[in-house]
């Protein structure tokens, strides 16, 4: 889920809903950011990834 | 997260614990939370141990364990331990015996919690008397290491009865605390979940003054109204303003959200009920990043009490020492995080008046 709170702000990772489909998760989003300028939403597994720095262990600290 | 037994025996001077980092609870497995993305590899749980340990967590309740192979369970509480994080191990069902729970320990566990929903009864489905077998079977066996131990309580209308005989069972299995946590309940209503805390309250002074230490804590975040009540009620007045003080501080310091909740495959919910919303994953930003990000509207709304207190809290006289519960229950009952706990019980004439009482929300 990507949200803004004004027109001229960029969209920004608001984070992830999980529903059964898509009319759920709208709703989900809705009630949970109800006073946001817009709210996309896109299937998270649609998100490539590409160029993410994988999650390693190094030595602990 | 209320300390029962420190709040209402020690009451001349109590103490308030500091409570600056959330708890983080760690679901290792399970299905419901895993949405589109594989589980975390053993090399990546002990990456977001150290996310955990470096944003400063100091303590790790571990569950959703029974099907992680026991090398992988010992190596993250190894990583745990030398991060300096304490780390309970929490049981919901499984038996595990004394050699077990002792290589547990020498990989550093600190504490074992097991979950007793009931006491078997004609009520109750087979099932539910082989957990609660099992869980006293599991406190048997670690009063012979050295791991620390807890019983937690869940309190629902089947087995608010069974409440005093499972407490006398925690301090004869030698257990070390007593959890209690509300469940919502519709069967369940607000004078019986009084009568439980307050008979709670009562065990836990008489042992006390029996010179049995059991802890007693109230978890859930909903409990300070009522215990402000029970102190001003069954208290000398001394005490009574103390344990307000108290827990009016208490309130004060608390981290908001109180818990953070990390799902199997690495996402980040802001508590134990927002299972339909994650605020990110430690694969893609360090918990760090994410538990601090000013730029999420949501939460920081749930950092500002004020603003996330629905309109009845604001008007409860307990408002200076309660922060309106869990609004992740509020989000299951109502869809929507900002509408009143479903297991709040305090006497709702408290709330109806415009009060005078000092308040937060004021």
């Amino acid at each position: 889920m990507f949200t803004r709170e004004t027109p001229t702000d960029p969209m920004v990772h608001a984070g992830i809903v999980r529903a059964a489909d898509e009319t759920d998760a709208r709703e989900r989003a809705a009630s949970l950011f109800p006073s946001v300028n817009a709210r996309w939403l896109c299937p998270a597994d649609a998100i490539d990834r590409d160029g993410s720095m994988p999650l390693e262990a190094g030595e602990p600290v | 997260m209320i300390r029962l037994d420190t709040l209402l025996c020690d009451c001349e001077q109590p103490i308030s614990a500091s409570l600056d980092d959330p708890d983080l609870e760690w679901v290792l497995e399970d299905e419901q939370l895993l949405g589109d993305r594989t589980p975390l590899s053993p090399s990546e749980r002990l990456a977001a141990v150290d996310q955990l340990a470096t944003f400063g967590i100091e303590t790790l309740r571990l569950s959703g364990t029974a099907g992680i192979e026991a090398d992988a369970i010992d190596e993250l509480l190894g990583r745990a331990t030398e991060q300096g994080v304490e780390t309970t191990l929490r049981l919901s069902g499984e038996q595990l015996g004394q050699d077990r729970l002792q290589s547990l320990a020498t990989a550093g566990l600190d504490r074992v919690s097991v979950v007793v929903e009931g006491l078997s009864t004609p009520r109750q489905k087979h099932a539910a008397s082989d957990m609660t077998d099992a869980a006293l079977e599991t406190l048997r066996a670690a009063d012979e290491t050295n791991l620390a131990t807890e019983l937690r309580f869940p309190l629902q209308a089947d087995s608010e009865t069974d409440m005093e005989e499972i407490y006398d069972l925690a301090g004869l299995l030698s257990a070390d605390r007593f959890r209690l946590t509300h469940m919502p309940d519709g069967d369940l209503d607000d004078e019986r979940r009084r009568r439980a805390v307050r008979r709670l309250a009562d065990l836990t002074r008489d042992a006390h003054d029996r010179d049995n230490h059991l802890e007693t804590i109230l978890s859930g975040g909903i409990d300070a109204g009522y215990v402000t009540e029970y102190a001003r009620d069954r208290l000398d007045d001394e005490c009574s303003v103390n344990v307000r003080e108290s827990l009016r501080e208490r309130l004060g310091t608390a981290p908001s959200p109180p818990v953070a909740k990390l799902g199997p495959a690495g996402s980040v919910y802001p508590g134990p009920f927002w299972d339909r919303y994650a605020l990110g994953s430690v694969r893609d930003r360090p918990f760090g990043a994410i538990w601090t990000d000013d730029a999420n509207p949501l939460l920081e709304r749930l950092r500002h009490e004020e603003a996330a207190l629905p309109d009845r809290c604001r008007r409860c006289e307990f408002g200076d020492v309660c922060s309106g519960g869990s609004r992740g229950r509020a989000l299951v009952a109502h869809d929507d995080p900002f509408e009143p706990d479903p297991v709040c019980y305090v006497d709702k004439g408290s709330t109806a008046n415009e009060s005078t009482v000092e308040s937060p929300a004021d």
